[in-house]
């Protein structure tokens, strides 16, 4: 497998330079590029917010008694609000962003099919964030991201419970918005001669999660009407004293919560294909498996809500969600094995989005591993309530989404400012990631193995060691973030180094526009390539040729890929 | 062609009959979303019903079915008069659409008198009664703030901003109000029958 040392950012210096106007990203618009951008700043911040949070949790975890926190009450508090945080206002929106941003670009149309919509939909998200972060000062929600009764009902005196659920329906019916207006634009608006095979698979990732959203999320409203009313109107749908049920909520929360997941995994697994095929300079391999593994994976997400509660429910209930559980790794496993595929024998750029979406493959597929361990009776029970699953959905959701998103930000943020990431920064970045995520999140296998519950502040003493490599690597794992954010920074107002219209060479049709897009995205009707994958044919070069030609170069020009690149003749390789 | 003229008789350009089929879709896949609300509502009674040993519990009296019935008649009465009315429109002839829309509004307005009759009456203190008066609450809610959108439209055709060449505010109240009846049907079944 050959590998390219410098990689290939089609950078220009000192080109004419976009114009930035970072005031129109805080006002209304109905411009999806703007929405998109408004969702990934927005979402980036409360995973600052969320990940001071998480410090806090692993500060607090450096000893075994309680040292920063006053009171169990306060960590519980904590908690909550990291896990809320991160789920439903940063890792959503921050797909969602990128889905508003890209996803009418690479169907070539003008905007989404109802922009204003789609901007009523961002800007529920920011009232649902400050709301939910107010509750501090009403007596903060400490019933975990679950909400569990009775601890949501008869233990949680505050408002702040309250507050946590308004918030979260305010956030759930954004996303049925958002969700209404993919399936939409995804249906109607693509260019002709765009069959549904012939979609980039991010947009069939950005589909498959949008019907999971639409499906599952009304359960969600639906719970949380029935949790705000039993807080603030007096009725008793979680309290069996008067007649209500605890697995009722558990029931409906997870019937919403486990495709949660995948609302949370689906889009991530998109940007990866993209970046993969693009940094390897192959097709993607198994492109129809890809795409209807997505679909699958939305389906199957509906049949294994119960694994959730192995520990509450019904015995005889338990076999069947256990296969169900397991079957949802053949989906997975399909991915997977044809993301591997596509990097075999590729000419890899080993750039930072590159770097990134690797990570993403190692990392996940650990969770996924752990995925099927505690799908196992069993197992789930012993293994249940501990930081086993803690180590579990972290691998999934920061070892796989985060970093998807990370190499999400270095591949498209040329074509949404119009300036190159410094590749060095992006590679620091990457590497004080992926080593302390895995010291991070690894060693709390061990801890839930030998017994350590999650939720708690104080611990068995002989749990301190674990706990401290784990903090340690928490807290350079939190350092590493702001390279990113300097990175960005440095990039937009000082580096400058101009991307051009094409500087991946990418074939999907976001990248058949200048950088940034301009109104209305493309300058006539876009024709899009034959296959968004087919790197390394003569077709591909000709259409790349014609597009700089069109468009202006992105450095270094297109050159005949027999002579950009002698060796390739490989199959399926070349620029 | 006066400028009036030109927007009542002119044909749809092509953007705008795809926005025109952009809404259509995104209305259904609303109300395909929307209606899980109440599937879930029907969840929630079914699991609570599950967990009593005598349903409604000892002392409480379900809802009558005749007013129920009575209900259930009217509004599909209303929806069968809506569905004539965005026709005869579609035939060109929207004082028919008018005619038929207000009858249905008013047997619309019946349905909530009687369910909210039997709603008001209903205490909410066992877990029949509560998830009764959610159920039947929840579902009132909607009719009513749809019925006030079919007014508006009324109102509409009535100023002439709605009209045979753009009927898409009436088409939206009727499927609207489709909407009312079969997320009643959903609920009317555990509620009254089962």
């Amino acid at each position: 497998m050959a590998t390219i040392a410098q990689p290939l950012p089609g950078t220009r210096i000192e080109q004419p330079k976009p114009g930035l106007q970072i005031g129109k990203y805080f006002r209304w618009s109905v411009d999806h590029k703007i929405i998109g951008v408004q969702y990934l700043a927005l979402a980036f911040t409360f995973f600052i917010v969320g990940g001071t949070l998480a410090m806090g949790i692993r500060w607090e975890l450096l000893t075994p008694a309680t040292d920063l926190m006053a009171s169990g009450t306060a960590y519980n508090q904590l908690f909550t609000m990291h896990g809320t945080i991160m789920i439903f206002l940063w890792i959503i929106p921050a797909l969602a962003g990128f889905g508003n941003y890209l996803v009418p670009l690479m169907l070539g149309a003008k905007d989404m099919a109802f922009p204003w919509l789609n901007a009523l939909a961002f800007w529920m998200i920011p009232p649902a964030g400050i709301l939910l972060i107010l509750g501090y000062f009403a007596g903060q929600a400490e019933a975990g991201w679950t909400a569990y009764p009775p601890l949501s009902i008869l233990y949680s005196p505050g408002n702040g419970q309250t507050m946590w659920a308004v918030a979260i329906h305010l956030l759930g019916l954004s996303s049925i918005l958002g969700g209404i207006n993919f399936i939409v634009t995804i249906r109607n608006m693509r260019p002709e001669g765009m069959g549904w095979f012939d979609m980039p698979l991010f947009v069939w990732a950005v589909l498959a999660t949008s019907i999971i959203i639409v499906l599952a999320t009304p359960f969600l409203a639906g719970a949380l009407t029935l949790l705000i009313l039993d807080r603030v109107a007096g009725t008793s749908f979680f309290n069996p004293a008067n007649g209500g049920s605890v697995l009722l909520w558990q029931n409906v929360f997870w019937f919403y919560s486990h495709p949660a997941v995948y609302i949370m995994v689906v889009p991530a697994f998109g940007m990866l294909s993209e970046m993969l095929s693009i940094h390897s300079r192959k097709p993607i391999f198994g492109y129809r498996a890809i795409a209807l593994s997505s679909l699958a994976i939305a389906l199957l997400g509906f049949l294994v809500w119960a694994h959730h509660m192995f520990t509450s429910l019904t015995p005889a209930l338990r076999v069947p969600f256990m296969i169900t559980s397991m079957i949802i790794a053949v989906p997975t496993g399909i991915k997977i094995f044809s993301w591997i595929a596509t990097t075999w024998g590729g000419r890899i750029r080993l750039n930072s989005a590159m770097l990134f979406s690797l990570g993403f493959l190692s990392m996940f597929v650990i969770g996924g591993i752990s995925g099927v361990m505690v799908a196992a009776i069993p197992f789930d029970i012993h293994v249940h309530d501990t930081y086993f699953v803690v180590s579990h959905f972290h691998f999934v959701l920061y070892g796989g989404t985060v970093l998807a998103i990370y190499g999400g930000i270095y591949h498209w943020f040329p074509k949404i400012t119009g300036y190159m990431l410094n590749e060095r920064l992006g590679k620091w970045h990457f590497w004080l990631t992926w080593v302390p995520f895995f010291f991070t999140f690894f060693p709390m296998h061990m801890a839930g193995m030998l017994g350590m519950p999650r939720r708690v502040a104080v611990y068995a003493p002989e749990f301190q060691a674990l706990n401290q490599v784990i903090s340690i690597s928490a807290f350079v794992l939190g350092l590493s973030t702001f390279i990113l954010i300097y990175n960005i920074v440095w990039s937009l107002w000082k580096r400058k180094v101009v991307a051009g219209p094409n500087p991946w060479r990418a074939l999907t049709l976001e990248w058949n526009t200048s950088s940034p897009p301009p109104a209305f995205n493309f300058y006539g009707d876009p024709v899009p390539f034959r296959d968004p994958y087919g790197y390394g044919t003569k077709e591909a070069w000709d259409y790349l040729k014609e597009q700089a030609q069109e468009l202006g170069p992105s450095y270094p020009a297109n050159q005949p890929p027999e002579k950009a690149h002698p060796v390739a003749l490989a199959p399926a390789a070349g620029d | 062609m006066t400028l009036n003229q030109d927007r009542i008789e002119r044909p749809l350009t092509r953007e705008e009959q795809i926005a025109l089929k952009n809404k259509r879709t995104g209305i259904t896949v609303f109300q395909i979303s929307w209606i899980l609300v109440f599937v879930c509502l029907v969840v929630v009674y079914f699991q609570l019903r599950s967990e009593q040993v005598v349903w409604p519990p000892a002392g409480v009296q379900p809802a009558a079915l005749l007013p129920g019935l009575l209900a259930t008649a009217a509004l599909f009465a209303s929806a069968a008069l809506v569905w004539r009315g965005l026709k005869t429109a579609r035939a060109g002839h929207l004082h028919g659409l008018m005619q038929q829309w207000l009858v249905a509004l008013a047997l619309g307005v019946a349905f909530v008198v009687i369910a909210g009759a039997q709603w008001s009456a209903m205490s909410g203190d066992n877990a029949y009664g509560m998830v009764f008066r959610v159920m039947v609450g929840y579902h009132l809610l909607h009719a009513i703030v749809i019925a006030i959108y079919m007014a508006a439209v009324l109102r509409s055709v009535r100023t002439g901003h709605v009209t045979v060449r753009d009927l898409w505010p009436a088409e939206a109240g009727a499927r609207l109000w489709y909407f009312v009846v079969a997320a009643w049907v959903l609920f009317f079944v555990p509620l009254y029958l089962v």
